[in-house]
């Protein structure tokens, strides 16, 4: 699975959950879920639920933790997918 | 130092509540326990959820620490219940943030502070879309200064601040929004 892909999907997962819909037009690795997307920090855990259902891999607390952009998503995904 | 947070009650829950991968995320079994024993849990996850949220913001302000998604590491504990007004206590590693919280029809607030009976002033707005502009008028009177002399910009933690004609101010303050709700809470303290 390339980068690219791995963003789209993310992008998909978090769509639902976005209150700012502008913040999805230039959806890249910089792209904050609450800043930018404004997605409701109570719903962060279901963006998390998400993605480890998509990309079928476990996602632990210390990893959640850091789950604040785009990007720190598809690096904890990409690791957990080659373990 | 003080947190708050505001939940809009119209807004529903995540239909995964019940599940345990996803409480599993949130809650320590204690509180799983405390939400799923109670008679309306959907409300008292949404406490503890702003339990949570508010000592994470006065937390994060008191030690200006990066953002972080850690709600296990912050555990709650409900001290004291009249009517709607709850006492609560949440602790994070060492550290202990007294809460202090309403829960009405339509939404629930609720406030973390370092120390316990602090003097604060918070207000509650519905369909409010210019909330920084409620807290400039407020600490217009408290300060005696023009509202037009506030600004608020974030720092790099994302903590926002209140400048007073561009200089950084020492006040302490705690904004929310959710739904159509929004609050803020101000610690007297320094003013």
């Amino acid at each position: 699975m390339t980068d690219k892909t791995i963003l789209e999907k993310i992008k998909n997962i978090v769509t639902p959950y976005v209150q700012r819909k502008e913040g999805l037009e230039d959806f890249s690795d910089s792209t904050d879920f609450i800043s930018d997307l404004k997605i409701n920090s109570a719903n962060l855990v279901d963006v998390i639920l998400d993605v480890e259902d998509e990309f079928n891999i476990e996602i632990d607390n210390t990893s959640m933790e850091g789950m604040l952009t785009a990007g720190d998503a598809k690096r904890i995904i990409l690791t957990k997918m080659e373990n | 130092m003080i947190g708050n947070d505001i939940i809009d009650l119209e807004i529903p829950i995540s239909p995964n509540w019940k599940s345990p991968r996803y409480l599993n995320k949130l809650f320590a079994s204690a509180e799983q326990e405390v939400i799923i024993k109670s008679d309306k849990p959907t409300i008292i996850l949404r406490l503890f959820w702003s339990f949570k949220e508010a000592a994470y913001k006065a937390h994060q302000r008191r030690f200006n620490l990066p953002r972080k998604y850690n709600p296990l590491d912050f555990q709650c504990e409900i001290i004291s219940e009249e009517k709607n007004n709850i006492q609560g206590i949440v602790k994070i590693k060492s550290q202990t943030y007294f809460t202090l919280s309403k829960i009405t029809a339509v939404n629930i607030h609720s406030i973390a502070t370092l120390e316990k009976n602090v003097a604060i002033n918070f207000k509650i707005y519905q369909d409010e879309f210019f909330l920084k502009d409620k807290l400039f008028a407020e600490y217009s009177l408290l300060l005696k200064e023009s509202k037009y002399n506030f600004r608020i910009k974030k720092n790099k933690h994302d903590i926002p601040q209140l400048f007073s004609n561009d200089l950084l101010t020492s006040q302490v303050f705690s904004l929310s929004h959710h739904g159509r709700f929004s609050a803020f809470a101000i610690s007297l303290m320094n003013c």
